[in-house]
């Protein structure tokens, strides 16, 4: 199948995404990356970070379904990650119903939590 | 001491797509592309800056920063620093001219955080960018996007900051500004000038090797900082945080910080929103 990133003439399916083990679904058109089709359905299941397949933030693992992927920093998915489905969210459009599960990389010592603690040491002050 | 170190002269990011990069530094930044060379790598500027070009980008399979190069008053100074880097024990490449179309010689140095820096003091003076030398008019008429004028500084995560920020300032003539400390005493980020300016480069502890947490460009006033944070809104690119202030090194105009479409620092998300900042 070629490529339909970017291309104008092939219009937009939606697709339903749901997430293993949650009652989570929301709709993804073809057009936008998985990213981006959450944000717009107002769900949080996904980590956001650049949006621009760089920072490993919306690492997921695809269950089961059919995608299309834009390049993806290495750094964050190896080749064999990628064969068994681990992508980025932001760098891959549905091209069918998709499951998904959240696939966080194991974080390095130091690594600055969000927000929840940094509310915390905002209250402290 | 001053050592023969001017100021930030460029930096190499590695980008995943060349041409989403592109128009996110050109278009939207606003920065001038320059040139492009047979490695694909495209390099840009700020319109008000006189040497060739500030910015260079290359198309990876992992972001973040190949490189900073400083700008040194001569080459004299170069070859000095070269053989007090290697009396320092820095592991010393010397890059030959023209490895980056229309910059000299470079020196490239290893250091402690990770990261690979590089000192020169040739390269072409192309001159402001669509004004002259001539009756030059006060801008140029067909600036994009947020009008970037020059590339400011980065601000740089990995550990062992203290021995960099020692190596900068021993070697390589930088001063401390300032530097934020924990109760035991241990230093966790380190601001260090050469020029004028409140900070050239500034360090932050943290356990990865040779992360970039950013590379700015300098808007000269609130009204250009506001306009910017409403492109990034009508583009819908993803914002770290601003505008705001931090106190840090104040100087009245906080500029807004973009995630680059690449560079992971570890609190790059939208939850940790700003801790670079506001952590100290």
């Amino acid at each position: 199948m070629s490529s339909q990133i970017g291309n104008p003439a092939v219009l937009a399916d939606v697709h339903q995404v749901r997430v293993h083990d949650e009652t989570v679904q929301f709709k993804a058109s073809s057009a936008v990356n998985l990213l981006v089709a959450m944000e717009q359905a107002r769900e949080s299941v996904i980590g956001i970070g650049c949006r621009g397949g760089g920072c490993g933030k919306c690492r997921i693992r695809v269950l089961d379904g059919d995608y299309e992927t834009k390049r993806m920093s290495r750094a964050w998915v190896t080749e064999e990650d990628e064969a068994q489905g681990i992508v980025l969210a932001c760098r891959i459009f549905a091209r069918s119903d998709l499951t998904i599960i959240s696939e966080p990389l194991p974080m390095a010592y130091g690594y600055q939590p969000g927000r929840s603690s940094s509310l915390q040491q905002a209250e402290l002050k | 001491m001053k050592k023969g170190v001017m100021r930030p002269g460029h930096i190499q990011l590695r980008v995943l797509d060349m041409e989403e990069a592109v128009a996110h530094y050109r278009d939207l930044l606003g920065l001038i592309e320059v040139d492009r060379d047979d490695q694909g790598r495209v390099y840009l500027k700020g319109w008000t800056e006189v040497d060739k070009f500030s910015v260079v980008l290359r198309e990876a399979d992992s972001a973040g920063m190949d490189f900073v190069g400083y700008k040194c008053v001569n080459e004299g100074a170069v070859e000095q620093l070269r053989q007090e880097l290697i009396e320092y024990g820095c592991k010393v490449e010397d890059i030959p001219e023209g490895e980056l179309n229309g910059c000299g010689r470079r020196v490239r140095f290893d250091s402690p955080t990770g990261h690979m820096f590089e000192i020169y003091a040739t390269k072409e003076q192309t001159g402001k960018w669509e004004v002259g030398n001539r009756n030059p008019e006060a801008w140029p008429r067909n600036l994009t996007g947020m009008k970037a004028t020059r590339f400011d500084h980065c601000l740089l995560y990995g550990p062992n900051i203290a021995g960099t920020i020692d190596l900068f300032r021993e070697v390589l003539g930088f001063d401390l500004a300032e530097q934020v400390l924990d109760g035991e005493g241990t230093r966790l980020a380190g601001f260090l000038t050469v020029s004028m300016k409140a900070h050239d480069v500034a360090f932050i502890e943290h356990p990865e090797p040779g992360k970039l947490h950013h590379a700015s460009f300098y808007l000269e006033t609130w009204e250009d900082v506001l306009r910017a944070a409403d492109l990034i809104s009508m583009t819908d690119t993803s914002i770290d945080i601003g505008p705001t202030r931090h106190g840090l090194t104040f100087r009245g105009v906080r500029r807004w910080r973009l995630p680059l479409p690449g560079p992971r620092t570890g609190d790059l998300g939208r939850g940790a929103a700003g801790q670079g900042d506001l952590l100290p």
